[in-house]
């Protein structure tokens, strides 16, 4: 189980951001008073535009960011205060976190491996199950530069849950992949909700969320406009689907940016 | 942990033909290389000298001059030709370097000399360029061995017997090098002593800001750094590990190097100057020093790459922090290469410029154990703070995330 309370980001900007990104602010609020509760056996998803502070709330869970305020604990563990057990409970999945493209897949997950703590037998099990679940096997000693996006994705998926955590974090997990590809990355989602993992997915593409998420929040301008389960979310809205619904919260919450 | 971090560090270079031949391979390659050129041109050309047959112009040479020359015992070397008068066309030939020296006797030489008494000292007038080798060469071996021949051929002439004239030689003997009293130590160490250090030096720290700009700010570039922080280890055994990784690799690097700098060091002296004979005079304490000093070289090094690399979002961000560090080194190098006589404490109290210091008094056998204990202290302190400060760096947020 995953809870955030009252969670805010804010970046301290430097002179060089501040002139990239046209403000005479020093800082950036990316995420403002947050809560929800992703609860165990469930895969909960994050909704927002771009720049909602998805992924600011994700790293935070992951402990690579310290929130500014509030408070986040992973199965009662605070990410704070013990980084480090946090760090063996959680898998994270993000597409500005990448591979060393030099190495083949084999060492990668190898190299992992040993970070994690895992012994050869637990490494060479893990591999057993993961590279044939997602048909790594055949590319496993070509260098990851030479693997399809796809099987990238898939290798990138195996590393992260290589120590089978109970916290799995990925952020926009489909984005850039084909449609087979796709499919196998939820396929595994819905797998890993049936063992009893806490699923935390975020997307920007309402009907993933539709098909795939137990329970949702949604964060425009890094604030929490509304969660729930969707049928809940549609009831309040009036809304035929997510993405109706979203454009109603949109005119309601959303203000232009300066 | 710590052993994972650097076995990937190593396995990056090893596993890649490329990598290997342009981080080993290629600097050892081009020193090997670069010196047995500039060994081969420069015996070349001293041999060629040698053999150089001197073209000279003589003006109205006198008779004496003429009869001299014809059992002039190194006539061989010399082709004269006797011209009546001198000419702008004779200047250009020097200038342009086919004609090595213009000779000029005055037009009385032969009277003066006959009426010695009674008139000035006949003055010869040798026109040569000094930006040609050979015209330079020739100039000098003129004054010293056949005109000073023909001057002493004249007084013998007018005074019957040269005895009455000289009335000392110095160092005339059959075997003009027992006259050289020299420090065998410090003459073998000379040559080697004056590169290597700045080599050595240069060649570490180009190495290692290779591999080091790669391996840190790289990895941060392309997001592969991340994934790393993610897992269980700490903040400081994964600056560690990345820090050791590259010292091996710089050290490796460096060996090969000095391996091809050895294979050359036959030519290396032959270009400086020094000699071979006390090649072998370093004991186990100049080693030993040596290898402490260049040890804490590859430390300090390290540790200003790596610090400045894990500061910086890109590899070309690091390339434009770390190009001044390396002029420093450069600088370093070269004021030790020219710098004569004994240096002051206070030099080696400088961090990495008083490495470089070190490594060349080491060379020279002048390092005393004061000076050597002050450059291990000042190194040992110079590396503490800096893996401090990049262990630091990998801990902040804003740092690694940009955040
Ligand atoms: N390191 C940083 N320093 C300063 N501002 C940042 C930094 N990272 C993100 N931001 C800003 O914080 C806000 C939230 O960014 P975040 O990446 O969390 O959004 P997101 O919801 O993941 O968006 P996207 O759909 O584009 O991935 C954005 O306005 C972004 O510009
Ligand atoms: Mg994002």
């Amino acid at each position: 189980m995953l809870e955030v309370k009252d969670f805010t980001k804010i970046y301290k900007l430097s002179k060089k951001q501040m002139k990239e990104m046209r403000t005479d602010e020093h800082n950036k609020v990316a995420a403002s008073h947050i809560d929800f509760i992703a609860p165990k056996g469930e895969i909960f998803g994050l909704l927002g535009p771009n720049g909602a502070g998805k992924t600011t709330t994700l790293r935070s869970i992951a402990t690579l960011l310290t929130p500014t305020a509030g408070e986040i604990f992973v199965n009662g563990v605070n990410v704070v205060k013990e980084a480090d057990k946090v760090r063996g409970m959680v898998g994270f999945l993000t597409n500005d976190i990448k591979m060393d493209e030099n190495f083949t897949a084999d060492y990668i997950f190898e190299f992992f491996g040993k970070l994690r703590g895992m012994d050869k037998e637990q490494i060479d099990k893990r591999k057993q199950e993961l590279f044939s679940y997602f048909n790594i096997n055949e590319y496993k000693d070509k260098k990851i530069e030479e693997l399809s996006t796809g099987m990238k994705q898939k290798l990138a998926i195996a590393v992260c849950v290589i120590h089978d955590p109970e916290i799995v974090i990925f952020d926009e997990p489909t984005n850039g992949l084909d449609i087979i590809t796709a499919k196998a990355v939820t396929d595994y989602l819905l797998d890993l909700r049936a063992r009893g993992k806490t699923i935390i997915i975020s997307t920007h593409i309402m009907s993933v969320a539709e098909k795939l998420c137990d329970r949702m929040a949604i964060i425009i301008q890094g604030k929490k406009v509304e969660d729930g389960k969707l049928d809940e979310i549609l009831k309040r809205w009036e809304a035929s689907d997510l993405e109706d619904a979203f454009f109603k919260m949109y005119v309601t919450y959303g203000k232009e940016e300066k | 942990m710590l052993q994972t971090i650097i076995s990937k560090e190593l396995k990056r270079i090893f596993s890649d033909k490329r990598l290997i031949f342009s981080t080993f391979l290629l600097p050892a390659l081009s020193i090997f290389l670069m010196y047995n050129l500039m060994g081969i041109l420069t015996s070349n050309r001293l041999n060629d000298i040698e053999k150089h047959t001197a073209a000279i112009a003589v003006i109205e040479a006198p008779d004496s001059f003429k009869t001299f020359m014809e059992t002039y015992a190194d006539r061989e070397s010399y082709q004269l030709e006797y011209q009546a008068a001198i000419s702008e066309e004779l200047k250009e030939q020097v200038k342009a370097g086919d004609l090595d020296i213009i000779m000029q006797f005055p037009d009385d030489f032969a009277d003066r000399i006959a009426a010695y008494e009674k008139s000035a000292v006949p003055d010869i007038h040798i026109y040569y360029n000094p930006t040609e080798d050979y015209s330079r060469a020739t100039n000098n071996e003129l004054k010293s061995e056949l005109l000073h021949e023909y001057h002493n051929h004249l007084l013998e002439e007018r005074f019957g017997d040269l005895n009455k004239v000289i009335a000392f030689t110095t160092n005339t003997g059959e075997n003009p090098e027992i006259y050289e009293i020299k420090n065998e130590k410090k003459s073998s160490g000379f040559g080697v002593s004056q590169l290597l250090p700045m080599l050595l030096s240069i060649m570490l720290f180009a190495s290692a800001m290779g591999i080091g700009m790669e391996t840190i700010a790289g990895e941060k570039e392309r997001g592969t750094m991340g994934a790393i922080l993610l897992t269980s280890v700490s903040r400081s055994t994964i600056a560690l590990g990345k820090m050791i990784g590259l010292a091996i690799l710089a050290i490796i690097s460096t060996l090969i190097s000095v391996i091809a700098l050895v294979a050359s060091l036959p030519k290396l002296l032959a270009i400086t100057g020094g000699d071979l004979t006390g090649q072998l005079m370093y004991g186990p304490m100049e080693y030993m020093q040596i290898l402490i000093i260049l040890l804490l070289e590859v430390g300090i090094f390290v540790g200003i790459i790596c610090l400045i690399s894990v500061l910086s979002r890109s590899v070309k961000e690091a390339g434009t922090y770390i190009t001044p560090a390396y002029m420093v080194v450069m600088l370093g190098a070269f004021a030790a290469m020219f710098s004569f006589g004994k240096t002051a404490t206070f030099m080696y109290a400088i961090p990495l410029i008083g490495n470089i210091y070190a490594l060349k008094s080491a060379l020279t056998f002048e390092l005393t154990m004061i000076d050597f204990a002050i450059v291990i202290a000042v190194s040992l302190v110079v590396i503490g703070i800096l893996v401090m400060a990049t262990t630091q760096a990998f801990k902040s947020e804003k740092v690694m995330f940009n955040a």
